[in-house]
């Protein structure tokens, strides 16, 4: 906690004004004024206080140890462990730039589209709960920098001929991207870092402690190394876009531009450097169910926000009723079904349930496998949640909508007279699909929603072998 | 509680409401028992066509009993059981029920083992003809040959009892048939008939049934396709995202080097292939499509022109 120069009281970052406000004068200091400048560069780290959430095993830094009360990962409201630690320091910061207020409204305007969140995402108790977050970032620095030589070709037509002209083109390049960023916190999605952004690293200040004050921040736990290639590729890709483009390049055919990068080397990475930067973000966490939870992130420089949305499943049925009520009137009016065609109709609601059934399994795995967060996988390897794969993406929802296929093409190859076999047939395909349909709500929450993290078992997996 | 305990009770209970509305429609009784009697079911139509007004006269020198006379109207009610499915004192009941039917049109109740050929629709047209000529009239026909009940209306009351509706009634009334209890079939479908025309409703428990668990299945999908077009895409494209960091980009003193030139000579065959090729599948295009419409259309007409 830093003091007040006027009245001792505690200083926290003040957002509108940018500056450090005490809580008692509301005397503005400069952050940078704030932090006794020990040997610059013989230390890289900073103290802080680490909480560490009994239940789930989650982590979040502080440099203002009076702010505790619940895990922003897992929402369970309890004591958390501090500790004193130091920690590598950061060297870059962006502000917030989006008070609290600034991101409620934001989240209240995508709710409130919302129709199916539970009614508890709106309660204002609720949004009071959100929490100002650093997420660390490695922010890598590429240049391009000297003589290159790309190959292309010209043609021209002459009489029965066409003429092919190969060049080898030299140029200098004078390329530099700055703070290519990816979220450096294994317990931080990347797909949540990647909804929200961009952050503008050209506005990031220097760092310095003081202004971590009121707030919390994630720690780095992901090696610069894991995405130095993405940022390689990244920074690649808009090379090649910006030669094509060029006024003098683009008349040239540059066919092999993105082979030769990848393979053949002709255009090498100088100097790939990562640095530490903080990023802001306003995180909320929604504890769906015993073992579920969802989390709203809004990008605290932007605006962007990215939030889970479970389906509260009483507001589903209820709205479906209410749309079945309206079709049933229409097809009151328009529609006597005949037997083959209620058949028919169930069959073909079999079918598209199915459809829809296999694509959120696929989604499932895709998420909870978290192939995709490379972050993650480089920190944890293993798969996380096996149990969840195992559980609901299984074949076992499909049962319903593939009995309800399988008794109408029964029925449709036997072509029974008597109309009530097809009646009964439409009725049991339809309850097929109903439970068919359940299923695919419920998958439907676990992709809108997240296990609740278990930081424990993993970060614990070494103190546990020590133990033995 | 929880979501899922309260998603577990809802969606057991829906689940359990659907079983209870498919148990009662497979054992409504008007349904259970149906399982032997390959009994259809047609609705009615109208039609005057001369030939089976002719045919009508043509057999209406077979016996075709007038059993009354509506003073004020003149419409008759009609029994031609000769199948003899009725005792002489069903038949005088029967004709009691039917005579209400007279204020709409004229009434028949036919049986038949033997149609001549004809199928059901056409017999029971034919007697409708026969008994009614093109005035509105009403015919029950229970089939014993084919083993089929049909209404065939005509004239005023078809305006009521449509194909629709003579569908829904013999639906309704088929399990009697099917039980051998002929009288209460024949008298449940007049006084279908007689309820529709005095303004009422019949119901047909099946279409509310299906079309309700229709539009459920329906409201469950459509939701579903709300929620999943509110699950926002987050990809971004990189040029989005690297755009805020391309500090410099800068290629200077470019210097195109000649390294060699290669002769591709044009193939003068090959341009033309090009050519005439994209000529050749416009016009197939239009030869198809040609060819095609005039076939297609004109298959019925053109076919029986030449
Ligand atoms: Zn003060
Ligand atoms: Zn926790």
């Amino acid at each position: 906690m830093y003091a007040c120069p006027s009245c001792g009281g505690g200083l926290r970052f003040d957002i509108p004004s940018q500056k450090l406000k005490c809580d008692h004068c509301e005397t503005l200091t400069d952050p940078y004024s704030l932090e006794e400048r020990k040997d610059a560069g013989m230390d890289n780290t900073f103290g802080v206080t680490v909480f560490t959430c009994p239940q789930c095993g989650g982590e979040v830094m502080t440099t203002d140890e009076s702010i505790t009360g619940f895990c922003m990962f897992c929402g369970a409201s309890t004591v958390l462990d501090a500790r004193m630690e130091n920690h590598k320091r950061p060297q870059k910061i962006i502000t917030f730039k989006k008070t609290k207020e600034d991101c409620k409204n934001i989240y209240r305007r995508l709710v409130g589209g919302a129709i199916f969140a539970p009614k508890e995402l709106k309660d204002p108790d609720y949004l009071e709960k959100f929490r100002g977050i650093y997420i660390p970032y490695w922010m890598y620095t590429i240049t391009y920098d000297g003589p290159y030589s790309i190959s292309g070709t010209t043609t021209e037509a002459s009489v029965g001929y066409i003429n092919t002209n190969h060049y080898k083109i030299h140029c200098d390049m004078d390329v530099e991207y700055t703070g290519i960023s990816y979220d450096a916190s294994a317990s931080f999605d990347d797909h949540v870092s990647e909804a929200i952004s961009p952050f503008m690293s050209a506005h990031a200040q220097d760092f310095t402690p003081p202004m971590l004050s009121g707030f919390y921040a994630d720690t780095a736990d992901v090696d610069s190394s894991v995405y130095r290639e993405d940022a390689l590729k990244a920074a690649q890709n808009n090379l090649i876009a910006g030669i094509r483009s060029n006024n003098t390049l683009n008349k040239y055919t540059m066919t092999d531009l993105d082979s030769s990068f990848n393979s053949m080397g002709k255009v090498e990475c100088e100097n790939a450097e990562a640095g530490l930067g903080l990023f802001p973000v306003w995180f909320l966490t929604y504890r769906s169910s015993k073992n579920r939870v969802a989390y709203a992130v809004v990008n605290a420089e932007s605006g962007e926000i990215s939030a889970d949305l479970p389906v509260s499943i009483p507001k589903y049925i209820i709205s479906s009723m209410a749309v079945a009520a309206a079709i049933f009137a229409l097809l009151f009016f328009l529609f006597t079904p005949t037997p083959g065609i209620a058949l028919f109709a169930a069959a073909a609601f079999a079918v598209i349930s199915l459809i829809v059934y296999g694509a959120e399994i696929h989604a499932i795995k895709r998420r909870h496998g978290k192939y995709d967060d490379k972050g993650f996988y480089a920190k944890y390897g293993a798969l996380e949640n096996q149990d969840d794969i195992r559980r609901y993406c299984t074949a076992s929802g499909a049962v319903g909508s593939i009995l309800a296929i399988i008794a109408a093409i029964a029925i449709a190859i036997w072509q029974p007279v008597d109309d009530w076999i097809y009646y009964a047939g439409a009725i049991g395909a339809i309850i097929g699909v109903c439970i068919t349909m359940s299923a695919i709500i419920r998958r439907v929450n676990i992709l809108n929603t997240r296990p609740l993290p278990e930081f424990h078992f993993r970060k614990g997996g070494d103190d546990s072998a020590k133990d033995l | 509680m929880t979501v899922r305990k309260i998603f577990k009770k809802v969606s057991a209970a829906v689940i359990a409401a659907l079983m209870v509305l498919a148990l009662t429609a497979a054992f409504v009784p008007d349904r259970a028992s149906a399982n032997s009697l390959n009994l259809v079911t047609q609705g009615s139509g109208e039609a005057s066509t001369q030939e089976s007004s002719e045919q009508a006269s043509s057999e209406a020198k077979e016996s075709a009993d007038s059993v009354y006379i509506n003073q004020d109207t003149s419409y008759q009610v009609f029994i031609e059981d000769k199948a003899d499915l009725l005792t002489d004192e069903e038949e005088k009941n029967l004709a009691a029920r039917m005579k209400e039917l007279t204020d709409h049109g004229g009434v028949a109740f036919v049986s038949a083992t033997d149609t001549g050929g004809l199928a059901s629709k056409e017999y029971a047209r034919q007697k409708c003809y026969e008994f009614f000529g093109s005035d509105s009239g009403s015919v029950f026909l229970i089939d014993m040959q084919n083993r089929i009940i049909y209404i065939f209306s005509n004239g005023k009351i078809y305006e009521t009892v449509t194909n629709e509706k003579a569908t829904i009634i013999t639906d309704n009334i088929y399990k009697h048939a099917k039980n051998g209890d002929y009288y209460k079939c024949a008298v449940s479908a007049f006084e279908q008939e007689l309820t529709l025309l005095g303004g009422g409703r019949i119901a047909r428990p099946m279409k509310y049934i299906s079309n309700a668990l229709i539009a459920i299945v329906a409201g469950l999908l459509i939701n579903y396709f709300i929620v999943r077009a509110a699950r926002k895409s987050n990809a971004k494209s990189n040029a989005a995202l690297l755009g805020a960091v391309r500090d410099r980009f800068e290629i200077n003193n470019i210097n195109p080097e000649l390294i060699k030139t290669t002769k591709t000579p044009i193939i003068t065959s090959g341009g033309f292939s090009g050519g005439s090729g994209g000529g050749f599948s416009g016009g197939g295009g239009g030869f198809s499509g040609g060819g095609g419409g005039g076939f297609s259309g004109g298959g019925g007409g053109g076919g029986h022109s030449f």
